[in-house]
Parts: C-alpha cells; structure tokens; sequence
C-alpha cells in the first residue's frame, strides 16, 4: 500500500500528535449544530421544475476587472467598493430559448440590495429563495425587466424567473 | 449487511460506493432523510475546509451553506457518486477561495498589503468558547504556525482511518500531489512540536 511511505516517514510520535490535533478539532471546533440543520432543511429549496442559470460572469472573480464597470455615487462615509456585478445565463441548444439575469449587488448596511434585469423582455415573475428566509420572496419587475430586491441577508441566493410557455430558470445558488 | 457488521466497521469506513449511490439516488428522488444523512458524512469535512481557510465564523456559516446548495443543485449530474466527497471537499474549497477574494476586494487596503494578504489570516479565527485545557496548549501553539501548515495539518486530521491521515481528501482539496503533503506533514509537525515545548518552558512571551 502507499500509505507506508507516508506513515514510515515521518518521527515516530507524529502519529500521535496528529491523534490529538484530531481529537481537539473534533471536541473543539465541529461544524456548528444549527449551521448543519440549516444545510438539511436546504432540502426543501430543491427547485426540481427549474432550469439551471449559471453564473457565467462575476466582477468578483474576473482578474482585473476593477474599473471595469462604472462607479457609483460613494454613499455616505462607508466608502463602499465597486457594486458586483453578476450575470446569469440559460441557454437550451435545441429550443435556442435563451434567458439573461443580469444582477448588480450593494451593500447597504449589514445588508445587500439587489439590482438587476432580465433578458429578453418579456411577461416574467420573479421570486428570490435564500436559506436564512422560509418563503420565496415574489419581486415585482417592470414591462423592461428590471427589478429591485431590498434587505437581502447576506448568504446564498437564487432567483427564478417564470414565464409564460417557458420552463422557469434558476440562478444558480451564488453567495451575495 | 448484518448489523453486526455495521457495528464493527470503524467511522469513516462506511464510505462505500454501493451505499453512497443508494443515498444519492433517494435525495434525487426526493428522500429527505437519505439528504440529511449525506450531510451528516460529509458536515465535519466540509466545516474543516472552511476553517482551514480560516474564515471568520459567518463566512465560514455562509460558506457552507452555499456549499450544501450548490451540491444540492448538482446533485443529479453526479455520475460517479463515489467522488461524493472529493467533489463537495472542491465545491467547498472553491467557494471558500471565492469569499476570501470578495474580503479582500471589500477592503480597501493598500497593494502591498494586499499581496501579504495571500500568506495573512483575514481575522484569526475565533478560538471556540469551549477549548478543553487539555487542548489549550495545542491549540495556541497550532495557530502560531503558518497558514499553509494549519491549512495542511487540519485537513489531514478530519478523519483518521486505522491511525493514518486522510491524505486523498487533503490533497484534492488542496489541489497537490498526494506525496507532497508527507513532507509538508512532517515539517508543520516538527514545527508544532517546537511550539509546544516553548509553550511548556514558559516562553509564553515569545507568542
């Protein structure tokens, strides 16, 4: 087996000492009680109808990309960074139906508000699950497809958007 | 399976492939209770990849969840459901880079700054309200090492099979070569161990 090379390598008490650093992690440091029953309830977010939007652009993880998008006005003295800026894609190759969220996310206090519109225009509902929030939230979007979410909780989100003969399309779950 | 054998098999060794198919073929059709047991295997792995990253308490909550949500959404395009948990553990370690990065961009802070940042905690990581005295010493002394070795040494630790560290998990979590992380192993462990006995000759100020 490999593992002898691994085992036989090291002084001989490392075994041991690695033996406590297990034993102080596991009575010392767990996963949280109710941060694993909050992953367990995650179950019921399950959007089985729903199809899959990927994040396909992140302000956030582009390198280099600051300055890439406008600044906004600096609100009070918090100095805020550049808002993120998220962008959502679905594309079915055999229908060619095409969906575009394009989401830009502040924070506004310990809180974030979500700015953002869909493409192509449309008759769509919108409706934004998070974890820490029992019900989806419905969000009202105008004749151009904007819309704008307030007080979100900082944490994962997904928004789904319904429409009429279209099967209804998620976000995939993004940490705002 | 008896539960004879159930009882006999030691903790971590009930990973098995058919079992974890089984599980994952019931979430998909909708079994809350197969859910919930896959989140109780993988929970502990998943919590010491975030704090190996040493994020702080909510980011490392939020991390998490998110983790559990993005399996949960790709749970049916799982074609080997044995890599179950080398997937989460690279969902995990991904989404936990990406908060890191978010962190740092949320704080203005000047270049040079930002580039010690790579090898420089956030926030050192609250110590847990409860820390046995028998672990205090070890925990002081784990958390002067450097972020690499308390990256290396607690993935290692999550679950140790027959006395032997779990080296697979670490090194797809981390991305290395598997025998890389003997060397690394044996230099963070010497290092504790010099710590350690600092800690026990009173040299308490050197921290």
């Amino acid at each position: 087996m490999s593992e002898a090379s691994h085992t036989d390598s090291g002084a001989p008490d490392d075994g041991r000492l690695l033996a406590r650093l297990h034993e102080m992690f596991r009575e010392s440091d767990p996963p949280p009680a109710d941060v694993v029953e909050l992953a367990r309830q995650s179950f019921t977010l399950r959007n089985l109808d729903a199809e899959l939007a990927l994040l396909v652009e992140d302000s956030d993880r582009a390198t280099g990309g600051q300055g890439r998008h406008r600044a906004v006005a600096v609100r009070g003295s918090g100095k805020p960074p550049e808002p993120r800026q998220l962008t959502f894609q679905f594309f079915d190759p055999r229908t060619r139906d095409e969906l575009l969220i394009a989401i830009q996310v502040e924070a506004v206090g310990v809180r974030r508000r979500l700015t953002g519109h869909v493409a192509p225009q449309g008759a769509v509902e919108i409706e934004m699950r998070q974890p820490a929030v029992p019900e989806a939230r419905q969000v009202e979007v105008d004749q151009l497809g904007r819309f704008v979410i307030e007080d979100v909780f900082p944490g994962p989100a997904s928004i789904t958007c319904r429409r009429e003969g279209a099967p209804p399309v998620a976000t995939q779950w993004t940490l705002i | 399976m008896t539960p004879e054998d159930q009882r006999s098999r030691p903790p971590g060794a009930d990973l098995r492939t058919d079992d974890l198919a089984q599980l994952v073929g019931k979430a998909i059709g909708g079994d809350q209770a197969a859910w919930n047991e896959i989140v109780g295997r993988f929970a502990v792995r998943v919590w010491a990849i975030c704090r190996a990253h040493r994020l702080r308490s909510a980011d490392a909550a939020d991390v998490f969840q998110q983790t559990w949500l993005r399996v949960l959404q790709n749970l049916d395009s799982l074609r080997e459901p044995d890599s179950l948990g080398a997937w989460i553990g690279t969902t995990c370690r991904h989404e936990a880079l990406a908060a890191i990065r978010r962190g740092k961009r949320a704080q203005p802070v000047g270049d040079a700054r930002l580039l010690d940042l790579a090898a420089e905690p956030i926030e050192d990581p609250e110590p847990p309200t409860l820390v046995a005295d028998r672990n205090a010493e070890l925990w002081q002394a784990f958390h002067r090492l450097s972020e690499r070795c308390q990256e290396v040494l607690r993935l290692l630790v999550v679950e140790v099979e027959d006395g032997r560290p779990s080296y697979e998990f670490a090194a797809t979590v981390l991305g290395v070569p598997v025998g890389s992380l003997g060397p690394t192993r044996g230099r963070c462990l010497e290092r504790l161990r010099r710590y350690l006995t600092e800690g026990i000759d009173g040299a308490a100020g050197a921290s």
